[in-house]
């Protein structure tokens, strides 16, 4: 992408770029724990999140787009969160849900939880809540897309630092 | 359950009934003979868990205990009949610097996850176990957190600020009688 | 030389041609297959490795460990009712009925007696929280086989019940409901004084009634839709047959034993919960096939509703909460107490030393017995046959590992 690089996209051509990624987001789950029933129950008929546009279930991390972490990380996953997380190709994003995920939650004191899944992986939107009720991670889709819209791709190709794998 | 025990208490001399919990107090020598007489002669075939407690005087998590104790493990299984509401706790104490106990393999099948989480948490060898490795902890991970000198990192570098009693709402201070916080 | 040209269409010749055979020396390996710790299910973080070869699987050892998060440890650095709120998240899909035992538990211990309304009330929360872990089961088992629209089925008629808990309670699945001598007294619309305490809110019978009647018709037509369909009937019918002695040597408690054939629940035994006002079948299997446990939990549905529409017309007027101290210290003592979880059987053993928390608390859970029996059943099973005979025993992770 070199004509990106250096001379930047215009303002029409990036905007409907941006809008048309933010509006087909298919999502890799990493429902480890409770908020996993609370994605499932986003995804049935009464919280409906496809008419955001974001499908589940891809059926391998290359080919996703954002990923949810939902439920607690210990330190015995967090080689396989930071692993799956370098597999997804760019650009990608995190959603880090609930408080377990956030900064370790009701388990702060325990020895065998990571405190935080910031500690391996970037995060863009955290969603609070123990579980955060199914509006609650509505907003917090709606608060990415939002940022996905208001993005600059000249920016965002300049600061990868991770090689995908 | 007053005719259960008084059969218990007929054949095993310290045996106690207390806040509905029968418990059978016995010699570590004895393990094995005592589980396969409850199986056979009592029908207690249901195999519900086994575990540890650490006795100890000097605890870095949570109190220490208010009268002073030997430092000894205790170990204690749980059996139970699935006809009737008949429950037994069996228990026994071994010594911390040699803990070594038989297994209960051979008279229950199901001992076999539980004794091997009872090892990795509190570093208690099970002789004549097949296969005796970690099932929770990763690789690597050195210490038996279970123990009563493990410590808690993160309560080391900030420890809690106590229990903080809740502000009441300003109507409330006519009725205190019921506590609802 | 002997030529003779055999017509292969001819059916006189099928019967010969199928009885050669060809015997010709092949050396395999079994293969090593990670079934690995993420994978899109409800059960979570649970890691299989195992040797097949081809689609028969050999040996099955599972790892786990992946959610442990130390329950006991951190169950000695907390006071009981701070324990109250860590203890719902173990089987964090019935998130109710995992304080109802740890609750009576310390009741017994400091002998305190429950006014009969709570206990009505807390009745009544178990057995919704059992409905709604039956349904996700059911949904997400059907997924598993295959069908994928009766999730979203299961998921809808949840919603309703989850619905009914949050306006009692304020939460959906992680309720905090119990306090040490019955439960909290609701606030209703305005100061709370003694005269305004309005404990269930207005329409709850009217709501409940007209749900419970929705959850036995699901139930039937999950019987029709699933149950009827050939597919399923071939992929769960005779596949991982479970005898009633392994189970009983193993720990195995809950539906899968029911499954077994052993007519065995711990409602008949519990005496902190008024169980025997009211009637209730127990719905016990033949063969302890996948078909039968699927079979068993749906039935339960049914005989859970039933009991909460015997149940909220037989609720008993009184206070909400025994008179309790403001610093709650249980005196000292041991005992254990059992409950019959959506899962299983779940057992807290508290030693208590009064003090504020416990001295050691140990938490026996149904799953991890459950899991236990994987190995055994899976040997010489399919590769198929193995997902469907994971979902059918419906374990979830934090009960597992704790």
């Amino acid at each position: 992408m070199g004509v990106v690089d250096k001379f930047g996209l215009p303002k029409p051509i990036s905007s409907v770029f941006n809008w048309a990624r933010s509006y087909s987001l298919w999502y890799f789950q990493f429902g480890l724990a409770c908020c996993a029933i609370e994605v499932m129950a986003v995804s049935g008929p009464r919280h409906d999140f496809m008419r955001l546009g974001i499908i589940p279930l891809p059926a391998s991390p290359r080919q996703a787009d954002f990923m949810i972490v939902a439920g607690t990380v210990t330190d015995k996953m967090a080689p396989s969160v930071k692993r799956l997380y370098d597999q997804m190709p760019e650009p990608k994003y995190v959603i880090s849900m609930g408080s377990c995920s956030n900064s370790g939650g009701p388990y702060w004191d325990s020895y065998s939880v990571t405190k935080g899944v910031d500690q391996l992986i970037p995060v863009d939107v955290y969603v609070p809540g123990c579980p955060p009720r199914p509006e609650a991670l509505q907003e917090g889709i709606i608060l990415l897309q939002k940022k996905i819209r208001g993005e600059d791709m000249k920016e965002k190709w300049l600061e990868v630092q991770t090689e995908p794998i | 359950m007053e005719e259960f025990f008084n059969k218990i208490k007929e054949n095993f001399k310290d045996a106690t009934l207390e806040f509905e919990t029968i418990n059978i107090q016995i010699d570590s020598t004895d393990w094995i003979e005592v589980h396969k007489k409850l199986r056979d002669e009592f029908n207690l075939k249901f195999f519900s868990w086994l575990s540890a407690i650490d006795w100890d005087n000097e605890v870095s998590v949570g109190e220490a205990p208010k009268e002073s104790v030997s430092p000894s493990f205790e170990i204690i299984t749980c059996l139970s009949d699935l006809a009737n509401t008949n429950l037994v706790t069996v228990s026994t104490s071994i010594s911390k610097s040699e803990p070594n106990i038989n297994s209960l393999i051979e008279v229950y099948d199901g001992a076999n996850w539980h004794e091997r989480e009872a090892y990795e948490m509190f570093g208690i060898n099970f002789e004549n176990h097949p296969n005796l490795e970690k099932l929770y902890l990763p690789d690597g991970y050195e210490g038996n957190p279970m123990l009563k000198s493990f410590e808690l990192i993160s309560r080391e570098v900030k420890p809690w600020p106590g229990e903080v009693d809740v502000e009441g709402m300003p109507e409330e201070s006519e009725s205190d009688e019921s506590s609802d916080g | 030389m002997n030529h003779r040209m055999v017509n292969a269409l001819d059916p006189q010749n099928m019967n010969r041609f199928s009885e050669a055979s060809v015997s010709v020396e092949i050396e395999t390996e079994d293969m090593t297959l990670n079934i690995g710790p993420q994978h899109p299910s409800t059960h979570g973080v649970l890691r299989l490795v195992a040797k097949v070869d081809g689609e028969k699987v050999h040996d099955v050892k599972p790892v786990l460990g992946y959610m442990h998060r130390g329950y006991e440890k951190l169950a000695e650095v907390r006071s009981y009712p701070q324990i109250t709120t860590l203890v719902n998240r173990i089987d964090w899909v019935a998130g109710f009925s995992n304080e109802i035992p740890f609750i009576a538990g310390a009741e017994r211990l400091m002998e305190i007696d429950v006014p009969e309304r709570a206990k009505h009330i807390r009745l009544i929360l178990t057995e919704m929280a059992r409905i709604s872990s039956h349904f996700v089961f059911n949904g997400a088992y059907a997924l598993e086989v295959g069908a994928l629209t009766p999730i979203f089925y299961a998921m809808e008629d949840r919603e309703r019940v989850l619905d009914l808990i949050e306006s009692v309670t304020g939460g959906r699945f992680h309720p905090n409901f119990n306090r040490i001598g019955g439960v909290k007294p609701a606030a209703g619309a305005g100061p709370t004084s003694k005269k305004n305490i309005q404990d269930l809110p207005a329409g709850f019978y009217r709501d409940t009634k007209v749900a419970m009647e929705k959850v036995i018709q699901a139930a039937d037509q999950f019987q029709n839709l699933i149950g009827g369909n050939e597919v399923f009937k071939k992929r769960t019918k005779n596949v991982g047959v479970l005898t009633a002695e392994t189970a009983e040597a193993y720990g195995v408690s809950g539906p899968i034993l029911r499954a077994s054939g052993v007519k065995s629940d711990l409602r008949t035994q519990t005496d902190y919960l008024p169980y025997d006002q009211f009637d209730y079948d127990i719905p016990v299997g033949e063969n302890g096939d996948c078909y039968d446990r699927w079979d068993v939990r749906v039935k339960e549905m049914v005989e859970s509703a039933k009991i909460v529409l015997q149940a909220i017309d037989s609720m008993p007027s009184g206070p909400l909460q025994a008179k309790v101290p403001k610093v709650i210290k249980v005196p000292q003592g041991r005992t254990y107490v059992r409950a019959e979880n959506p899962k299983g059987e779940m057992g807290y053993y508290i030693v208590s030393d009064g003090g504020l928390g416990p001295y050691r608390l140990k938490v026996r859970t149904a799953s991890f017995s459950n899991v236990s029996i994987l190995p055994i059943m899976l040997e010489g099973a399919l590769l198929p046959d193995l997902i469907a005979i994971m979902g059918s025993l419906d374990f979830v992770l934090g009960d597992v590992d704790r």
